[in-house]
């Protein structure tokens, strides 16, 4: 085995290329903020949806959804992570609305008076109320209230017109006034 | 006027999922996590689709997979592989037309130690070679169709098991050394007392005195690596074997790199080169014979 040619390396050797960029830095993140992100963005999604078996399921669509945006998105924070859960929050309501429109052929919207309400609301019959509304209606309102966005992030979130949105929260508002001072009526 | 509804508004409330879906989606995430060119499953299946940019998304958004790695892309611009990771698993996708009736639209891609070995053993059970065992960048590879009419492309990559990417093999079973093998590994550091006791107590090296003071042989090494002291900085240079010194300096002069000349040793032709980015490395003809 003398095959090896015992070589010497030029002293005036150049340094090291730098090393390998850091390109899992980010999954790296994620992971180490994981214990802490997750009973927020579960938190968040539970509260706003009420079933577990739906918030576990939205909460793994929202961490493997960040893993899919990791080095195109922002920095790996519970902020952003607690976004993309409102992505699939909002996308899960749709995918119910688009059920609830096959189940019933027509909708036909009522026309609604935007009549000046003035009440004290008891929140847990709010949420109640809330969770009985059909999914459009509840995906406005629980973003433009829960979670206080302005119309217009509302408007992105729901893929709507400005115009459009501002015309669907009025008819939420109508249906969640309705159904709350008819759960009124029926509790007292 | 105010409005009742604002009182709704949702402080940040953090719930503890179950700890079961939470060990679970944890193992799920670091599984995802797994860096292109990681861990690659024994087996692995090999579909065939028109369109492989469309399949790779379709995969990935249906089975909550991920792309691995960039698709390579060949000359006309089709998609000669793709990789999706799903769960513990890796889909691998090149592009094609429609399998015609007797072609095969999927096929199984399998990791073995020797890919020569398993394919002589399939032709010896009774499978059709259909592409003979060859070397290419990322190992060395054929593709049997075996007894059922199942088709496996069998692989051994260019880091598992050692030297794969040899053809002939010599009597005593060892893959022969070929054209563009690394031939030996040059450590240079600045103290090899240190280096020596370091890859000893690691990798369990050791070492000889070499022909040269302060160099030192690592004891039955394949390809052979030798250690220097007084290198500072530290460097690590492959030394290549070649069938023709002469043509090989050429070559890295007309590619762009510095190549010196040739110089007779002991153990053959030696030229020190540097690549057209600036990384050192020799060119080794060993002696004929």
């Amino acid at each position: 085995m003398s095959e090896h040619p015992p070589s010497r390396p030029d002293p005036s050797g150049s340094p090291w290329p730098p090393a390998g960029a850091g390109d899992r830095e980010p999954g790296r993140a994620l992971l180490a903020i994981y214990d802490h992100a997750l009973p927020q963005v579960y938190g968040y999604l539970l509260a706003r949806c009420g079933s577990r078996a739906v918030a576990e399921d939205l909460t793994s669509e929202t961490f493997l959804a960040a893993v899919a945006a990791l080095g195109r998105g922002p920095a790996v924070t519970t902020a952003w992570l607690v976004g993309i859960a409102r992505h699939k929050l909002v996308d899960h309501w749709r995918r119910q609305a688009r059920e609830d429109a096959r189940l019933r052929l027509v909708a036909g919207d009522v026309a609604v008076d935007d009549d000046p309400w003035d009440a004290r609301l008891d929140a847990l019959r709010a949420r109640q109320v809330l969770a009985g509304l059909g999914p459009s209606h509840r995906a406005a309102l629980t973003l433009r209230y829960l979670d206080g966005l302005g119309v217009a992030e509302v408007a992105g979130h729901l893929d709507r017109t400005l115009h459009a949105t501002e015309a669907l929260l009025v008819r939420a508002r109508a249906a969640f006034r309705r159904a709350y001072e008819r759960e009124e009526g029926c509790g007292d | 006027m105010t409005d009742p509804l604002e009182g709704l508004r949702l402080p940040a409330a953090p719930a503890d999922p179950d700890p079961v879906f939470a060990a679970d989606l944890r193992a799920r995430l670091a599984r995802a996590l797994l860096p292109p060119g990681g861990t690659m499953p024994t087996l692995s299946p090999y579909l065939r689709v028109a369109d492989a940019r469309r399949a790779v998304d379709w995969y990935a958004r249906v089975f909550d997979g991920r792309p691995r790695g960039e698709p390579y892309v060949m000359p006309d611009g089709s998609i000669g592989h793709a990789e999706v990771a799903i769960g513990d698993a890796v889909l691998m996708l090149a592009e094609g037309t429609a399998p015609r009736p007797g072609e095969h639209a999927h096929t199984v891609y399998v990791e073995v130690t020797d890919a020569d070995a398993t394919l002589d053993r399939a032709v010896a059970e009774g499978a059709a070679l259909e592409r003979p065992a060859a070397t290419q960048e990322y190992g060395r590879n054929g593709v049997v169709v075996d007894p059922f009419g199942h088709r496996w492309l069998v692989m051994t990559p260019v880091a598992a098991g050692g030297a794969a990417g040899t053809g002939e093999r010599d009597g005593a079973g060892t893959p022969a050394a070929r054209h563009g093998d690394v031939g030996y590994v040059s450590v240079g550091v600045p103290d090899e007392g240190r280096a020596r006791a370091f890859y000893g107590a690691v990798l369990g090296w050791r070492f000889s005195p070499g022909d040269m003071p302060g160099g030192w042989e690592v004891e039955d090494r394949t390809p052979g690596v030798g250690m220097w002291g007084g290198q500072d900085p530290p460097e690590v240079q492959l030394c290549f074997r070649v069938d023709d010194v002469a043509a090989a300096v050429r070559a890295v002069r007309a590619a762009g790199g510095e190549a010196g000349d040739a110089e007779d040793r002991a153990y053959g032709l030696l030229a020190d080169c540097r690549d057209d980015q600036g990384i050192r490395f020799q060119l080794w003809q060993p002696p004929s014979g």
